[in-house]
């Protein structure tokens, strides 16, 4: 509902007045309640207790015995191991060494000269004439089969 | 916030590690192997994460069973514990009952069970206790937590805290009145 003029807002305020007292109330009850609701479970609960006494403290003297028949390995730590905050500053630095964009990279140069490289060698003809080439070089002559042999070197 | 030193933790160690290492045994059933290697577990953790606690914040106490908490329900999901331990609890149960019914029948029952049985059926009364309810009971009794440090350490409200204390504490004078008939 708008409240159109100040006088209005005043008798709004007024209406609902008693119902905000009434809920501000219920509100405080229920709260009152709940503590003592809380204080009463507190309080059975402090009477087992106290009422218990005797299984709690049968209950401690075995665990007494048991704690006292344990073997505790006997062990110092020393300051120069790292600490977790170290460690955690450490691990993403080891991290981002090992990261996998260096593996890209490695895989993309590896296609880049795996791609340059070959072409010469593509056809058979340029890998005889590349072969026959090198080996003129060293003053051999090539027969068939030793083209696909040198071809499989080039590879 | 102040880091803790070797000494420190040292020093923590001897006064803890016996405690802790009791707390391990009766969370596990008795198992003594398996405490030895929690408790070394746990301190080896609160050593590298040493710089998270915070003494304003919480004792070392509670910051050790919380991580120790942890620790063994970790135990329980990878070694399978929890159904191995029903188990066990369900066999060691038996027998339990049954000596209890024996004693009630014999007539010189009330003169043979002397303290130390009544202790050692209790803790068996105990481990048999349902899984959420025992861990509520051994932190809040036999470690003697406030009921805010047992809330925190298993994340439960205080209120929870309340009543598995109160349905432990009934449980237990129930198996005692069986006991001592």
């Amino acid at each position: 509902m708008i409240i159109r003029n100040k006088q209005e807002r005043s008798v709004q305020e007024t209406d609902y007045q008693p119902d905000v007292r009434e809920f501000d109330q219920r509100l405080a009850s229920h709260e009152v309640a709940a503590d003592q609701l809380g204080a009463g479970r507190m309080d059975q609960l402090s009477q087992l207790e106290a009422s218990s006494i005797d299984i709690l403290a049968m209950l401690r003297e075995q665990r007494d015995e048991e704690n006292e028949r344990l073997v505790v390995q006997e062990r110092t730590f020393v300051d120069d191991v790292p600490s977790s905050a170290e460690t955690v500053v450490r691990m993403p630095k080891l991290r981002r060494g090992l990261s996998p964009w260096w593996l890209v990279a490695a895989v993309t140069v590896g296609f880049v000269v795996g791609f340059a490289m070959p072409r010469n060698t593509r056809s058979a003809s340029s890998a005889s004439r590349y072969t026959l080439t090198a080996d003129s070089l060293h003053g051999r002559s090539l027969a068939g089969g030793d083209v696909n042999m040198a071809l499989l070197v080039t590879y | 916030m102040t880091r803790l030193t070797a000494d420190d933790f040292n020093r923590l160690y001897r006064e803890h590690a016996r405690r802790a290492q009791g707390f391990f045994l009766r969370m596990t059933g008795g198992d003594v192997a398996l405490a030895e290697d929690l408790t070394q577990e746990l301190f080896t953790r609160l050593w590298e994460h040493r710089d998270g606690f915070d003494a304003r914040q919480g004792t070392f106490t509670t910051w050790m069973f919380s991580v120790a908490y942890n620790l063994c329900k970790n135990a329980y999901r990878h070694r399978d514990v929890v159904a191995a331990w029903s188990a066990e609890t369900m066999a060691r149960n038996e027998p339990g009952d049954q000596a209890l019914s024996a004693a009630a029948v014999s007539p010189a029952a009330d003169a043979a069970l002397d303290r130390r049985e009544q202790r050692e059926q209790l803790a068996a009364a105990v481990r048999s206790l349902p899984d959420g309810i025992r861990e509520v009971f051994l932190l809040r009794y036999m470690e003697e937590l406030p009921i805010g440090d047992v809330a925190r350490v298993l994340g439960i409200p205080e209120g929870t805290v309340k009543s598995r204390s109160f349905t432990a504490l009934t449980t237990l004078r129930e198996k005692m009145k069986r006991l001592t008939d």
